[in-house]
């Protein structure tokens, strides 16, 4: 267990990342409760009943949150595994579904959709992991289940202080029925990567051009991601690419060109699992919700188009876009292996 | 805008004098000090008169993004090895006649311990009523050497116990929290007693308050509450915006989206003005609603990004 305080930077006149714990009285019973704790032996913890009386508090500044996020420790009850969204991409795959072990995302991403969906930006860990596994195992009872369990936080940015990531690698080696997604925009890993490649763990990076990564706050750079995700690839991990979302910055046609031609500079296409390719969307109710707390965020305060409560660039944008960029990727993979979100999916 | 509701005057002298906070005589039905940047209210004891006070503060004083509300004043300590005049930021704070509990968001580094209070709806004066210093569970899956004695003490002192008490945070809390988001919320709070049924005179009140006033003051000054939000448009901005909606003939809702076309314009490095500058030039003519459409739609065009795809 290592501590992991540089994930977050702190920002100026703020008190650091994690340096304050909200632990619920059950979860301070968990075996990880003590190894978190320790990681951070500084920070103050104050006891909690239920997370919700802190995280769902009225009244937060997700955004300022952000600059010194608050770390809480709890115990999920009641539902643990989800049918996958519809804004989400199955890959193909049936039986898909998403879970939850972390809520929020040591990174601060201007366009993420959790801004609009949690009402706060600090962090929970939910330590009761074998309860997860537990309901998986009930799913596998049925059929084979496809499970990205990455969505609603980055894993493994955060595996230095939970190992979840590892714990999640672990169980799905032993059930070969289960193809798992850890999608990330971390450069961690090096902390999984003394586990052999597991052939139903498929290793995800999103990755952006430089441009749309300025709005990316914390996160490594996109060479940095690259590297990261050669050497799953080296090591023998299928790896996954997501150019998702795409953003329609000025000149995105050469910032998009430019940037397919980096990535397959780096790494080879042939080797790639698959590629993820999606525009930029977000429910209707998340943008207003978002662009009221961060009027001043760019990517958000584009003219978008608002259709069945999604909003997205206009139909023909995002079709546009989205062709130019599965175009520029299939000189360099299997366009078989490119998958596209439409909008009626 | 430093915003204060404290319960008496003797507890508010040292921040009176420090602000240098005049006395508005017009102020009713509560007594105010003001200047230009803070304001302080005096509630009155209990938890009825501390919300009355804060929201009739909050209401006369509306706080910005970048406005603080504390609540200051004495409190009891469970904790008898807690010296008199230590002061506090609370972490927690427990409304007793509800049990419901309220967590502030503590943002920025402070001087200040911390602890968790407990607000009761009348002073405690028999200290046989007060709760036992709260029992909380061992962390498990403990450090390197469980055993050592130095190791959990380490742990117990980075837990914030709930051991103070008084009879307005809570109210406070729950009054402010009506007009300001969490991080704007700070509750200060000084240890006078135990308990007991020693009661303070006005003037040791006052000598025990100097000391943590002076340190609240000296840190609230140094603090840089971040502006949230930059206004995207400057004023020739605006002026542009105005002047080409009229000669576009825009209607509200296609100048609500010419608004929102600038903004993201302007956020991403264009200016405004010279965006709108065909609209504003001398000569330029619109005849027509429909027409100041289509311009709308090609100035969409233009910053939409699609160029080249």
């Amino acid at each position: 267990m290592n501590s992991s305080n540089t994930l977050c930077p702190a920002g100026q006149g703020f008190n650091r990342p994690f340096s304050r714990i909200y632990a619920e009285r059950e979860a301070l019973r968990h075996p990880r409760a003590g190894q978190i704790l320790d990681a951070f032996p500084s920070s103050r913890v104050v006891i909690i009943d239920h997370y919700k009386d802190v995280f769902n508090r009225s009244h937060q500044s997700f955004y300022l949150q952000k600059h010194s996020q608050a770390l809480i420790l709890a115990v999920k009850k009641g539902t643990l595994i989800y049918p996958g969204a519809p804004f989400c991409q199955d890959f193909g795959n049936s039986n898909f579904y998403y879970t939850s072990n972390i809520m929020n995302c040591v990174y601060d991403c201007e366009y993420c959709y959790l801004q609009g969906m949690y009402p706060s930006g600090n962090l929970v860990v939910f330590l009761n992991l074998t309860d997860t596994f537990e309901e998986v195992l009930k799913l596998l009872e049925h059929h084979p289940v496809y499970l990205c369990v990455s969505y609603d936080t980055d894993l493994l940015a955060l595996e230095g202080i939970t190992g979840f990531v590892r714990d999640w690698i672990i169980f799905a080696k032993e059930h070969p029925d289960l193809k798992l997604e850890i999608r990330t925009k971390s450069t961690a890993f090096s902390r999984i990567a003394d586990l052999a490649p597991c052939k139903n763990v498929i290793l995800a990076w999103t990755l952006s051009p430089a441009a749309a990564a300025r709005y990316e706050h914390n996160t490594p750079s996109p060479a940095l991601r690259l590297q990261s995700a050669l050497s799953a690839l080296h090591a023998g991990w299928p790896v996954r690419l997501c150019f998702d979302p795409l953003l329609l910055l000025p000149d995105a046609a050469a910032m998009y060109r430019e940037f397919v031609e980096e990535v397959f500079s780096v790494l080879p296409g042939d080797k790639i699992l698959d590629l993820g390719v999606g525009p930029f969307r977000i429910s209707a109710e998340y943008l207003k919700r978002i662009r009221k707390s961060r009027p001043d965020c760019a990517i958000l305060s584009y003219p978008f188009e608002t259709a069945g409560g999604v909003a997205s660039y206009d139909r023909a944008g995002m079709r546009a876009l989205t062709d130019y960029v599965c175009g520029l990727a299939a000189k360099h993979m299997d366009a078989d292996k490119i998958y596209r979100y439409e909008e009626d999916e | 805008m430093l915003l204060f509701a404290v319960a008496l005057y003797s507890e508010a002298a040292p921040l009176i004098e420090i602000l240098r906070l005049k006395k508005d005589p017009a102020f009713r039905p509560f007594d105010l000090f003001t200047s230009k940047d803070a304001a302080l209210i005096l509630t009155g004891c209990g938890p009825a008169k501390a919300a009355a006070g804060t929201a009739c503060l909050l209401t006369a004083k509306p706080p910005d993004v970048s406005g603080l509300f504390v609540n200051f004043g004495i409190c009891g300590c469970l904790t008898r090895s807690v010296t008199p005049g230590t002061p506090y930021l609370a972490c927690r704070i427990t409304d007793a006649a509800d049990g419901r509990t309220y967590y502030p968001d503590l943002m920025y580094p402070s001087p200040f311990a911390e602890a968790g209070i407990t607000s009761y709806p009348q002073p405690v004066r028999d200290s046989s009523l007060l709760p036992r210093l709260e029992e909380y569970p061992r962390p498990a899956g403990t450090c390197a050497n469980p055993g050592r004695a130095e190791e959990k003490s380490d742990r117990d002192s980075r837990m914030s116990q709930t051991i103070l008490f008084d009879t307005e945070a809570a109210a406070c809390y729950q009054s402010a929290s009506h007009f300001l988001l969490q991080h704007q919320m700070i509750f200060c709070k000084v240890v006078s007693d135990y308990g007991a049924s020693v009661r303070l005179t006005p003037g040791e009140v006052t000598n025990l308050m100097k000391q943590p006033a002076k340190s609240l003051i000296t840190w609230l000054s140094g603090l840089s509450i971040p502006k949230l939000h930059t206004d995207p448009f400057t004023p020739k901005d605006r002026e542009a915006i105005q002047i080409a909606a009229q000669r576009l003939k825009l209607s509200e809702a296609m100048r609500a989206q010419l608004v929102r076309l600038l903004t993201y314009a302007s956020l991403t490095g264009h200016s405004p003005v010279r965006l709108l500058a065909p609209f504003t030039a001398p000569g330029f003519a619109c005849t027509s609603k429909k027409e100041g459409k289509i311009y709308l739609e090609q100035l969409k065009y233009t910053l939409s990004g699609r160029t080249g795809l």
